[in-house]
């Protein structure tokens, strides 16, 4: 008994002293020098009678215990306080508005994809629907339905991979063709939007993977004018302005006639710039009506119906509408390149 | 290809600028895509690939007759002298056509009394600027005739024919080897058209003539050859021996065989006046089925039908015209004839590309189809992909796009067999040889590369995987979704020490034909989404996280995840996990394995999932379920325990739904770890069990015999240690 009463007084002496001390305390330096007083490791008052404790018998470490440790507590709560106030009078709070914010972490969609949605929805918009291609396709759909013979010159125009048992990675969404027109009845309005292929060695303008949007349009009295009308319509919507287009004959074997469809440049808006190597003019969309004999193969008349169609290049749309420099970033899975869209 | 201007005015008089000219022949033939100043001439190169179905244009008689009916100007035919000098001596040559399907015309001459010598310099220039370089007068007069005229020649030195002097139009015989003018051995095959004398071959037909009967200093007398090939024929051997030449590039696209002869005339011509050569045998003329010209029915109102273009017939009878296309009008119909040189010209809607391209492609106004005012058909399909990616994209994952052709290597590096994939013929590289069928190895070689710049990341790709089906049908091609997380620095799925964690427990998920009727949906609390905290650092339990999201925003139901026993490369062998619903496999979750990660240097924590979009598709409702907000408060009650360290989550929450607890509404497993305090293979389990009612607000003392209930099943089942309350 008489060491609990011993220590309990020892114990409120201390705890007045650090109270009156503290009162008179005017600056940090003071303060820790009272806090080294009382709590310092070694030779600090209450550390000391903490340090008794291990020599106290059972029943009195009990009741000793934690009227010790209350003490402690209380000190420390009461040298926090303290040091708050110091803190709070000597380091005006300021408001920095200017302090970075913490970075979220978010998703981004590959630009790709955002450009292909933008693409789609214009052309949902103007009544096309919208089918899937294969990704490995056969000879039949990717050449012969598009009047490819076996053997024709034209087969060179696409560097073409082939697997080993004989399929072919597409060269071109234009595969798609046959089987829209014979699943459809005309009026046949429908894009392809796809992954394809091209052998051909890769460089920052060339890519062995690119991707095409594929227009299919099928329906009496469809005329060269309507196919020139759908492309500027939706270059137009695309870009959001006003657009400078010219024609240039060229030669796919599942048109006719074969053209490029060609628009003022939208980076120089036709001044020349290094995008439309100093020309003025993007070859954008090589189009054409649909011969008469992918017609046929796709079981629809070509006395009673006409059409167009064309595989516009994603890749260059997106270049385009971000500037993008390097055609082989997009495979590239860098993040630092894609958290930019 | 190069166009010499003052060449092409041998035939046609220009009447434009060459700016203007140029800028014509790009809007009615084909590009022109340089113009060069040299020498005091001016040079064209023309884009060939726009001229690939007009054979008649790979010459400057070809170019000289569009620029005349472009620029409405006169063509004036080349001249060929008829007489041949009858004086010469006469030599023998016999000539054999084997298989005149290959070869529909074949005209040649023995020319002799030949003198060898440089060509004149006018006529060196025009081959020098035109790309083909000079050799001497006895083949610069063949190359000269086949730019002008497009029709390759050949000359074979006479005295290297055999005795017999005989000339074989055959195709190879088996194992038959040629060498060529180009010092290369070629091993031929039967389908191959040959040149060959009767002992040898000297030449492959249209494409190049063999070193045995070459040209040389002492050159006195050639068999002159002008000939016309299939140009299928042409172009297979072409393109099995690897050798294209100017004569292939001519003879691929089909040339007329109505020129053969004539060319051959201008080329004696010219082997008089340039190499003194005097004809010494008659004119050899093979040519069984000679070319008839085709008539094309056309009608004149098409015109404005199918260009969209309003003409007067006058004004199209004019464009056929400049084009030398014969006209016979029987009323509303005509009937053109088609010259043969025009092998393009096939149907009306050739006739069409005539009139739209000379008129002027520029004169079209565009316009556009009438329709109606339906909406168009919705893919399903595509719906669903952009709404996985968007939800993905809320969950913070970034899409990658990944190669569909890929290395074995990378298969490798993963552990993962690469013999199933579908092989390239003829890859660009090994490192894009196979076709995938998978999009994990990509995704994790991408993780590896962001993993050098960035502490923590998430991406997907939505791709295509390939797979090989029987013989001569097209492969099975599945869309998926892979998925990786990534974070450099993680807290083990079972610590001694965790932060609250919450994980949603969709009552109905997890427990099959065990789990209760009072969780169906109507009661269900899936209104409750995951809770991120940013210290949350657990790669699998995120990924896991991102996929109950990602159903919950479907409307689906949490699936089912068992743990394979299996090795299934790349993930960790004992920590990956099938996921499935309603018996069905949709897709993988779990941790990649440590040795794979090993093998890409790659530090950190990956987890993945790979899910089958159709599958997924198909069970998904359309649609997620609103579920009203409940009218009185709930009133929660947590519950620890300890149980063995080995049971699943899952086996207690399955457990405690079998008790069909009508007001238990949801339950969050907030805390779980492991102590030594707690005692071997034990770990700690904190539940919060969320009770309601639709009618009022539910008291502690209403509660107590369902939560009696849950500690009695804990304790009987698993031999829980209830350790609170």
């Amino acid at each position: 008994m008489g060491l609990d009463q011993n220590l309990a007084s020892q114990l409120k002496s201390i705890e007045d002293k650090v109270a009156s001390e503290l009162k008179q305390c005017s600056d940090l330096d003071a303060l820790q020098k009272i806090k080294a007083y009382f709590l310092g490791r070694k030779k600090g008052k209450l550390t000391q009678l903490i340090k008794l404790i291990p020599s106290l018998s059972i029943n009195e470490r009990k009741i000793l215990g934690p009227k010790i440790n209350q003490t402690k507590n209380k000190l420390l709560t009461l040298f926090q306080e303290k040091e708050k106030a110091f803190a709070s009078s000597n380091v005006k709070s300021f408001f920095d508005p200017t302090l970075p914010g913490e970075k979220p972490i978010y998703g981004h969609l590959h630009p790709i994809t955002q450009v292909c949605y933008e693409a789609e929805d214009i052309f949902e918009k103007m009544g096309f629907e919208i089918v899937e291609p294969f990704e490995i396709d056969d000879d039949f759909h990717v050449f012969e339905t598009l009047n490819i013979p076996q053997g024709h010159p034209a087969r060179d125009m696409w560097d073409t991979f082939w697997t080993e048992d004989n399929f072919i990675p597409i060269t071109h969404t234009s595969a798609m063709q046959n089987r829209i027109l014979k699943s459809v009845k005309p009026p046949i309005r429908a894009i392809v939007p796809g992954r394809c292929f091209r052998h051909e060695a890769t460089d920052a303008r060339h890519e062995h993977t690119f991707y095409q949007i594929e227009g299919v349009y099928v329906d009496q009295n469809i005329s060269l004018a309507d196919l020139l009308g759908t492309l500027l319509s939706f270059l137009e919507a695309f870009f959001q302005q006003k657009l400078k287009y010219k024609i240039q004959p060229s030669y796919f074997p599942f048109v006719e006639p074969g053209l490029e469809f060609l628009i003022s440049c939208v980076i120089c808006k036709g001044r020349g710039c290094a995008t439309c190597g100093h020309s003025g003019w993007l070859e954008l969309i090589p189009c054409g009506p649909i011969h008469p004999n992918v017609l046929k193969m796709g079981g629809v008349n070509p006395e009673k119906y006409s059409g167009f169609a064309w595989g516009m290049g994603l890749d260059r749309l997106v270049m385009l509408r971000f500037a993008i420099e390097d055609i082989r970033l997009f495979h590239s899975g860098n993040l630092r390149f894609l958290e930019q869209f | 290809m190069k166009i010499l201007l003052s060449w092409i005015q041998d035939f046609v008089e220009i009447k434009t600028s060459s700016e203007k000219l140029a800028e014509r022949l790009s809007v009615s033939l084909a590009e022109v895509e340089r113009t060069e100043k040299i020498e005091d001439e001016i040079l064209f190169e023309i884009e060939n690939k726009a001229l690939t179905h007009r054979p008649d244009c790979f010459s400057l008689i070809g170019i000289a007759r569009e620029i005349a009916a472009i620029t409405d100007s006169k063509f004036k035919p080349p001249q060929i002298g008829k007489d041949v000098d009858q004086n010469a001596v006469s030599l023998p040559l016999k000539i054999e056509v084997v298989n005149s399907d290959l070869c529909p015309r074949y005209t040649a001459v023995v020319i002799t009394n030949l003198k060898i010598g440089p060509s004149p310099t006018d006529i060196q220039k025009r081959l020098r600027l035109s790309g083909i370089r000079p050799l001497g007068n006895l083949v610069d007069i063949t190359n000269y005739i086949m730019l002008e005229w497009g029709q390759p020649l050949h000359a074979f030195d006479y005295d290297k024919l055999s005795d017999e002097k005989k000339i074989i139009v055959r195709t190879a015989l088996p194992r038959e080897k040629i060498n060529t003018l180009d010092g290369v051995e070629r091993q031929l095959d039967p389908k191959m058209l040959l040149i060959a004398d009767s002992v040898k071959p000297i030449g492959i037909a249209g494409i190049m003539g063999g070193s045995n009967t070459e040209i040389s200093k002492t050159t006195k007398t050639i068999v002159l050859e002008s000939a016309n090939f299939n140009h299928f024929n042409n172009r297979y051997t072409s393109l099995h021996l690897g050798l294209r030449t100017e004569a292939s590039t001519r003879f691929e696209k089909g040339q007329d065989p109505e020129k053969t002869l004539t060319a051959l005339l201008k080329a004696i011509e010219m082997y008089r006046h340039y190499a003194c050569g005097k004809p010494a045998s008659e004119i050899f003329d093979f040519y069984p089925k000679p070319e008839k010209q085709k008539t094309i029915i056309f009608c004149p109102q098409k015109v404005s039908e199918k260009l969209g273009i309003n003409l007067v017939f006058g004004k199209i009878e004019k464009i056929f015209n400049s084009l030398n296309l014969q006209i016979t009008k029987d009323a509303e119909i005509w009937k053109i004839t088609i010259p043969t040189y025009r092998r393009d010209l096939t149907i009306e809607a050739d006739l069409l590309e005539e009139i739209a391209r000379i008129y002027g492609y520029d004169q079209i106004k565009p316009s556009l189809p009438p329709r109606t005012l339906k909406p168009p058909k919705q893919n399903a399909e595509t719906i669903f992909e952009r709404k996985i990616k968007n939800i993905l994209l809320r969950l913070s994952l970034s899409e990658i796009y990944t190669y569909s052709f890929v290395d074995p290597k990378l298969w490798k590096k993963c552990l993962m067999k690469s013999d199933a994939l579908l092989k390239l013929k003829n890859p660009l590289s090994p490192e894009l040889s196979l076709v995938r069928n998978n999009l994990l190895p990509a995704l994790v070689d991408k993780i590896a590369l962001n993993s050098k710049y960035f502490a923590e990341f998430s991406l997907f790709e939505v791709g295509k995987a390939i797979n090989h089906q029987a013989k001569n049908i097209l492969p099975l091609e599945v869309k998926e979704v892979a998925g990786g997380i990534y974070s450099q620095n993680e807290l083990p799925l079972l610590a001694p020490w965790y932060p609250p964690r919450r994980i949603p427990v969709s009552p109905s998920g997890g427990g099959g034909a065990a789990s209760s009727k009072s969780f169906d949906s109507s009661t269900s609390a899936s209104w409750r989404t995951v809770v991120f905290s940013n210290d949350y650092k657990n790669s699998f339990l995120k990924a896991k996280g991102i996929l109950s999201a990602l159903f919950t925003e479907l409307g689906l139901r949490e699936p089912t995840y068992t743990t394979g026993d299996k090795p299934k490369a790349p993930f960790m062998t004992g920590e990956w996990s099938f996921i499935r619903m309603r018996g069905q496999e949709i897709g993988v979750l779990g941790n990649l394995d440590k040795k794979v990660a090993a093998n890409f240097c790659l530090n950190g924590n990956v987890s993945l999932f790979k899910l089958d979009l159709k599958t997924l598709q198909r069970l998904s409702p359309g649609k997620k379920p609103y579920l009203p907000l409940p009218k009185y408060p709930f009133l929660n009650y947590d519950l620890s325990f300890i149980i063995d360290s080995e049971i699943l989550i899952d086996e207690i929450l399955v457990k405690i739904k079998g008790l069909n607890l009508k007001t238990l509404k949801s339950i969050d497993v907030f805390d779980v770890f492991i102590n030594p305090k707690l005692g071997k293979n034990k770990k700690s389990v904190a539940l919060r069990f969320a009770f309601g009612s639709d009618k009022k607000t539910l008291t502690g003392k209403e509660v107590e015999p369902q939560i009696g209930s849950i500690k009695k099943i804990l304790a009987n089942s698993f031999s829980a240690l209830i350790r609170s309350r």
